[in-house]
């Protein structure tokens, strides 16, 4: 039985992720929870999030969902979504605040590696808009999607991680950016698929199929 | 390649249904709004921007079941307009699965808005729509283009392009 569980702690709207879900998953339940012993006994985990990363750190702790987040993430299918991703991480640039820790990296502002866009013009932050994903590994998420379809993005800050082999996918900035991460049971995606239209509908019906630890 | 070129069809609501209208008057209704924002998503739209044209000068509240309705069924990013006066508008519409509130007249009457909701939910989150027309003062050749608010309806005296200068100002925040 799938037993989806979009981790709500309060930060942003999980209508569009539990819709999105429900239509390509409907064999499935799908919940949207703050409820740490509801998040424990799912089988799908998916981390939604968009605002500012300490308030979004902030909130996760004051519903207690921390430790189960992370539990989550070393052990059940875990889709992250924009600050899901980010707080997978040790720090954010965003105000100096710390993450979750389970992967090791950073996450930095567009800033920080570029300023200014192909055309030499100031680089628009947040980069927000349709932009290509090119695949850098093989996995069950990216079946059926083309390597270079388009997602939808919003966003200021991305993961610099220091182990390339977390690299799912890259996009371009102007210069390239990781804006998809796998390893094991986690897989997150610093697009918002629940906005992507086709090719995230896609992603999220592979997600909510997805058995890692089968497939090894 | 970079960001894609966008095609964002923008869907004048009037009680409850899509309008075609011309200048915001003759309106002719267009079909039922979730109906329409399916048939666009098909398409390939790559946004869709929904605007109640005269919550403002009917004082209506906000259109949130068919955000609601909308966001259950089309997965792609939407702009919600039309009534938004207060931070608390914004966070209801942006519940009911809109990705961007758009602020017109309120803007104009209540610019602290436009900050205040670009401080706590970010800047891209926000947007401000204008209304411009252009106009020519009594006895001066000069055409200007003026800021207009309600639909179309009542003038500001603002300077369209020194008004939006102003806007960009206030929406400084930038968050993810």
């Amino acid at each position: 039985m799938t037993a989806i569980a979009i981790v709500d702690y309060g930060m942003g709207n999980l209508r569009s992720v539990s819709k999105a879900l429900e239509r390509v998953a409907p064999y499935a339940t799908v919940q949207v929870t703050s409820d740490p012993e509801t998040v424990d006994k799912a089988s799908h985990i998916v981390v939604p999030g968009q605002g500012a990363m300490p308030h979004c750190m902030q909130e996760l702790d004051k519903f207690g969902l921390k430790e189960v987040v992370i539990d989550a993430a070393r052990n059940k299918p875990f889709l992250g979504i924009c600050i899901g991703l980010q707080m997978l991480f040790d720090e954010s640039e965003e105000g100096n605040v710390k993450g979750l820790g389970v992967l090791s990296g950073k996450v930095v502002h567009f800033s920080t590696s570029c300023e200014t866009d192909i055309q030499g013009g100031k680089l628009k932050i947040p980069h927000m808009g349709w932009n290509q994903v090119y695949q850098t590994m093989d996995h069950p998420l990216w079946d059926g999607i083309k390597s270079d379809a388009r997602f939808y993005f919003v966003h200021s800050y991305y993961v610099k991680s220091e182990d390339p082999d977390l690299s799912a996918a890259y996009s371009l900035y102007p210069t390239p950016f990781t804006c998809a991460i796998a390893k094991d049971n986690i897989f997150a995606v610093q697009f918002h698929p629940e906005k992507s239209q086709n090719a995230g509908l896609t992603l999220l019906s592979n997600f909510a199929k997805w058995k890692p630890h089968s497939s090894h | 390649m970079g960001l894609a070129k966008r095609i964002i069809p923008c869907l004048d609501v009037n009680n409850g249904r899509v309008v075609k209208g011309v200048n915001f008057v003759s309106l002719k209704d267009a079909g039922d709004p979730v109906e329409i924002a399916r048939r666009y998503d098909e398409q390939g739209a790559d946004e869709l921007v929904f605007l109640d044209i005269t919550a403002s000068s009917d004082n209506r509240d906000l259109i949130l079941h068919i955000v609601e309705d909308v966001a259950s069924q089309v997965f792609i990013p939407l702009t919600v307009g039309g009534g938004v006066r207060k931070v608390e508008d914004v966070r209801r519409l942006l519940n009911a699965g809109a990705d961007k509130v758009s602020i017109n007249t309120s803007a104009v009457l209540n610019p602290q808005l436009v900050a205040d909701a670009a401080g706590y939910y970010g800047a891209q989150c926000i947007v401000v729509a204008v209304d411009a027309k252009q106009v020519s003062d009594q006895n001066s050749p000069i055409q200007r283009w003026e800021v207009f608010t309600h639909a179309g309806r009542n003038a500001t005296g603002f300077d369209a392009v020194e008004w939006v200068k102003k806007c960009k100002h206030w929406v400084l925040v930038k968050y993810c």
